[in-house]
């Protein structure tokens, strides 16, 4: 109990400070929100008008703490581009973001548990040796260009679905969980090569640890020695793997949602910034950022609970 | 009747492959080269040797626990009438646990770190015992209980739902053998049980054993480096040196009339002859002299609350120009901060530490040589840097140093052009030395320097820095928990104990005559052995 | 004894040799100027006269993708030696002299792996704009922590050991013994995180030139190619290809090499 109100005061500082940067980075660069939103032919005087108006003259922590308080609220101000608050605007493209990535960690956790177990019967066989360059090469593509060969192969020369034909939830629902599973491989596919190498790696070090030459002596076979033995003891470092894996999986969705033209926060974000809609920027930073940290919070507090050693 | 009869066994390692270039290498070695070996239904026989005699090889072979790349060929390997080097192993799962169990060294690792002490002890009913167990928690738990009380685990109950980190190192190990006795055994191999835990629960580990072969005939492999052990418990012993068995006897024979050179170096090393004509010939002419030497340690936690622990509470001692003076404690005592303070290493938080004269900075030899010796370089560039960091020698007069360092610890001078991971235990020891001799110093602080190599090279070394001592007139803080390496070679010895100087004297009169009840508790244990 | 070919470095040099030919080569010399437009010769299919076909503005694909794999190996070669350069220098001070410059460090290191590597390369981008250098300061920003923290939990283990006391006792400086007892010992994990790095480095150079925000038009970048050659899957597959399969051989040859290290 007492950690985990220490994890939380700690999660709280760390985003407040990750707040604060973002906050800081964007109100650092030259031309502000005023300039954005009334273009570069603007005068000098409507300039400052708007920004007496939105308070852009003040120093920069007042601001700051400003821009906290009705974050907090759920306001993140207006969208110069598009003149919607940003709030809605997010919202309304968390829905793709959220699926793709839950998606993503479910292939990641379905296919590199039994990938990883595979090769560790005897490693350095035939079959470890396969295991290790798929996932070799598995790590080495870059998620875009897997995209871009998944909708080659089962787009163009299968013609299994529409490339770019993305439907929203509301509108067809099966349409879109059937359409994100191919963007979800994408998302997946280095992510899941990083984590078998990583479970096959741990569970062979495992086995060489003494408390499994023990497990042996008792008589245990070598299925049950995985099973009852080493599998408890690789699963708290691979939680924490898991939940690290969480940022990337969202790093990832935003390259990937820009593949497969899906209107997620990751293309927001890469559309704001070309427009140089800076309060969405923030905002998204921001949100994608807490969830990071949050994830990892989550991580330690599981690890806690996890670990009879730490408990 | 003949329980494991091993005839010719012999076990090779085939190395992981390691990267050589483009290629990847594996070798193979044979480290068992035929050996015998026999025990008798209810016998507890001792199997006796220094690392890398293959006395943990041989018997994780008996279990056939060795990892896949083992090869193991026997002209006969039987346990009572099974030919074992034929069984599948799923009659090798039948026999591990049930028929033949075994004990290691290092209690801690041994059990599995996130699981239950029930879930652990419980666990070979559910495999070896009738259906009874596999049902019924109850009847488990009784027995699991039985079992840990049997050991000698007060409380049992307590002890279920608690982890392996949650007990103490002898704790563990009564678990541990909780665990091989579950099953009521007839073979029980014990690798080194004691090694890893400090003398009074040795004792009682010792103990433990010899009564479940009194009580249930269980027949016992004890293997261990440790003579002293062996003469105590075991009724048969085999002495083993790098794969091969030296000598095999009775008990009597071996400790009685040993045959071999090599036998009897290890009784001889276990015994602990004396180098020194104790104190006799020192000077008096203080060298290092410490007053109320205070050391603690701070801590600020997070709120910057501060604790204090105090290593060193109030010691006083002086050492004299010539003189090999012993600080004996166990680990906790405060002797390797005190021995880190005279160094340097280590500020004293209040008292005096005072050096004669013109003393040259004391040099220090660490109880590890695998740590104390940088693994990136050479021996010649590692012998060579003080020279540098100094001055004044050119090239060719640091190459002759270095040359003649070696020669003094008795290494060829080809080593300055090695790695220190070619090296044995016992001539990284030597290099260590080598290394404080180059400075030239007057007072050289030995911390546990033999503790980690084989009782044989501790003689070795032992001779070696009395030698060198009398050679070169200096002096040593020799800092051990080793009561009979102190009587080998120190003049003076000093007891430690929780932070505080408890005895001071003559090494003999403190060894023969204790004053302190610590002292004589220390003695006792090394007595008993 | 035996021996037997290492076939995963042999390939992992292989394909990463046969990269950085086409880079260095095309550092000096391509069959045709990269970003010479012939209206003519307009989303050909692969032939002798054009190796990787032509895009949709008549340039040769093959002369793009060695100079954009010069590029990124120029890109990933600045991103490691900034990242790795002061990552280790702060590793390494920190972790030897403690204090609170280490809690701070490691506070702001801390915040900094909080955000996905992409995300806070994009950021970076955000503020200060797209452009070849621009990436490379990003990139190599955000790649300065995970080099902290190898070299800084490798030294906290390494001052500890017995060899650094000895050589105190010896009278060795402080710097002395960073650089010429600790650093040697360190040496194979920061090799390992070298290569690593450099993988990660030609993943990221990669997509954030895909992302449009590294290096600008019209220079080639094997990236920024991928996302040129997505609307022409249909008709130019082998536009796609080409820059694809040479990040690939790159990422592929390291993680070869790497994974025998590790």
């Amino acid at each position: 109990m007492k950690f985990i109100i220490k994890k939380t005061g700690s999660l709280i500082i760390t985003l407040v400070i990750i707040s604060f940067l973002s906050f800081l980075a964007f109100s650092l660069i030259p031309g502000d929100a005023a300039v954005a939103s009334l273009g570069m032919d603007a005068t000098e005087a409507d300039i400052n008008a708007l920004r007496e108006e939105l308070g852009l003259n003040r120093p920069v922590h007042v601001q700051y703490a400003d821009w906290l308080l009705s974050a907090l609220q759920g306001d993140f101000g207006v969208s110069t581009q598009y003149h919607l608050p940003v709030s809605e605007l997010v919202v309304k493209r968390l829905p793709a973001t959220i699926t793709l990535a839950v998606y993503s960690m479910v292939i990641i956790i379905l296919v590199s548990f039994p990938a990883g177990l595979l090769g560790t019967r005897k490693p350095n066989g035939a079959m470890d040796t396969v295991m290790t360059v798929l996932s070799q090469v598995g790590m080495a593509v870059p998620q875009f260009f897997l995209g871009i060969l998944l909708t080659f192969f089962f787009g163009i020369v299968l013609d299994w679905f529409t490339v770019g034909g993305y439907v929203g939830v509301q509108e067809n629902p099966a349409g879109f969980f059937r359409f994100l599973v191919l963007p979800a491989v994408a998302v997946a596919v280095p992510k899941c090569a990083t984590m078998t190498r990583y479970i096959r790696n741990a569970v062979v070090a495992q086995k060489k640890q003494d408390y499994v030459r023990t497990a042996r002596g008792k008589g245990n076979s070598e299925k049950r020695v995985l099973l009852q033995h080493v599998l408890v003891n690789v699963m708290m470092p691979v939680v924490t793997m898991l939940a690290m894996m969480a940022a990337d999986v969202l790093a990832g969705s935003i390259v990937v949602e820009q593949v497969f033209n899906i209107p997620g926060l990751g293309r927001l974000l890469i559309t704001s910034i070309s427009n140089r809609d800076y309060p969405v920027v923030q905002a998204i930073v921001v949100y994608m950022a807490c969830a990071v940290v949050i994830m990892n919070t989550l991580a330690d507090i599981a690890y806690q609970k996890l670990d009879p050693r730490v408990r | 009747m003949t329980l494991l009869q091993i005839r010719n066994l012999r076990i090779a390692f085939c190395s992981s492959r390691q990267a050589d270039g483009l290629f990847l290498k594996s070798t193979e070695q044979e480290v068992v080269h035929g050996i015998d070996l026999s025990i008798g239904q209810g016998e507890i026989v001792g199997l006796v040797g220094e690392s890398g005699s293959g006395k943990s090889v041989t018997s994780l072979s008996v279990m056939k626990l060795l990892h896949e790349e083992a090869v193991i060929t026997a002209d006969e390997m039987t346990f009572a009438g099974i030919p074992l080097l034929s069984q599948t192993e799923e009659e090798w799962q039948k026999l591990r646990g049930n028929r033949i169990s075994m004990v290691f060294q290092e209690p801690m690792t041994s059990l599995n770190p996130v699981l239950t002490i029930e879930k652990q002890v419980e666990e070979g009913l559910l495999l070896h015992e009738e259906e009874k167990y596999k049902s019924n928690k109850e009847l488990r738990r009784a027995r699991v209980l039985e079992v840990l009380a049997e050991a000698g685990l007060k409380e049992p109950e307590e002890l279920l739902k608690k982890y392996p980190h949650q007990l103490s190192g002898g704790m563990r190990q009564r678990v541990m053998i909780a665990i091989a006795m579950l099953c009521s055994p007839e073979l029980l191999i014990a690798d080194e049980p004691t090694t890893a835990l400090d003398a009074a629960t040795q004792e009682i580990i010792l103990k433990l054993l010899s009564y479940y072969s009194e009580t249930y005939g269980t027949s016992i492999l004890f293997i261990s480096h440790d003579l002293s052990l062996v003469a105590r418990l075991c009724d048969r012993v085999v002495v083993m040196k790098h794969g091969r068995v030296v000598e095999t006897g009775t008990r009597e024979e071996i400790f009685e009339h040993p045959q071999e050179e090599y036998t009897k170096q290890l009784i001889s090393a276990a015994k602990g002859e004396q180098l020194a004509e104790a104190g006799e010939s020192r000077s008096g002419v203080p060298l290092l002299e410490l007053k109320h030497a205070v050391i603690q340690y701070r801590e600020k936690n997070f709120f910057g609350k501060e604790t204090v622990t105090e290593a060193v509470d109030d010691v006083s001692f002086t050492l004299h120009r010539g003189e090999i003076l012993g600080l004996v404690g166990e680990s906790g005592s405060g002797k390797s901060s005190l021995s880190k303070a005279v160094t340097g290493l280590l500020a004293l938080t209040s008292g005096e530490l005072v050096l004669a004269e013109g003393i040259r900075r004391p040099q220090m030899v660490f109880q590890d040589p695998y740590g104390s010796l940088n693994p990136a370089k050479k021996i010649g560039w590692i012998l060579e840097e003080p020279l540098k960091i100094h001055g004044g020698f050119s090239k060719i007069e640091r190459k002759r140093l270095v040359r003649e360092a070696l020669k003094e610890v008795e290494l060829d001078e080809a080593y300055a052009g090695r790695y220190v991971r070619e090296l044995s235990g016992g001539q990284r020891q030597r290099v260590a030395i080598a290394a404080a001799l180059i400075q030239k110093p007057e007072l050289v602080i030995l911390d546990e320097p033999v503790s980690a190599l084989d009782v044989t090279v501790q003689g070795q070394i032992l001779e070696l820095l009395y030698r060198l001592k009398e050679e070169h007139g200096m002096s040593y803080l020799f800092v051990s928990h080793d009561m009979s390496v102190i009587r080998r070679i120190c003049d003076r010895v000093l007891v430690l104990y929780q932070g505080k100087l408890v005895e001071e004297g003559r090494t003999e009169d403190v060894l023969e005559h204790p004053q302190h009840p610590y002292t004589r508790e220390l003695l006792r244990r090394k007595e008993a052995e | 004894m035996k021996k037997r070919i290492n076939y995963n470095l042999i390939i992992g040099y292989t394909l990463i040799f046969l990269v950085l030919l086409l880079a260095l080569v095309g550092l000096f010399y391509t069959p045709y100027p990269a970003n010479e437009m012939n209206v003519l010769e307009k989303n050909q299919a692969p032939s002798l006269s054009h190796f990787f076909g032509t895009d949709q503005f008549g340039r040769d694909i093959f002369s793009r993708v060695m100079e954009g794999a010069s590029t990124s190996f120029l890109i990933a070669v600045c991103v490691v030696l900034v990242g790795a350069g002061i990552g280790t220098l702060a590793g390494a001070v920190t972790a030897y002299f403690g204090g609170w410059l280490d809690a701070v460090l490691m506070r702001v290191n801390d915040v900094m792996a909080a955000f996905p590597s992409v995300l806070l390369a994009i950021c970076f981008v955000a503020v200060i704009g797209p452009g070849t250098y621009n990436l490379i300061c990003a990139l190599g920003i955000v790649f300065i922590p995970s080099f902290t923290r190898v070299v800084r939990s490798e030294v906290l283990v390494q001052k500890e050991l017995d060899y650094v006391r000895n050589a105190k006792l010896m009278g060795a400086g402080n710097l002395r013994i960073l650089v010429f007892h600790i650093l040697p010992n360190i040496r194979p994990v920061l090799k390992t995180s070298l290569l690593v790095g450099f993988q990660n480095a030609v993943l990221s150079e990669a997509g954030m030139s895909y992302l449009g925000l590294g290096v600008t038009q019209p220079d080639p970048s094997l990236g920024r190619m991928l996302s040129e050659a997505q609307g022409y899957l249909w008709n130019a597959p082998w536009y796609a290809l080409a820059p694809g399969l040479t990040i690939l051989a790159l990422t592929l040859g390291l993680g070869l090499v790497t994974s025998d290290k590790a």
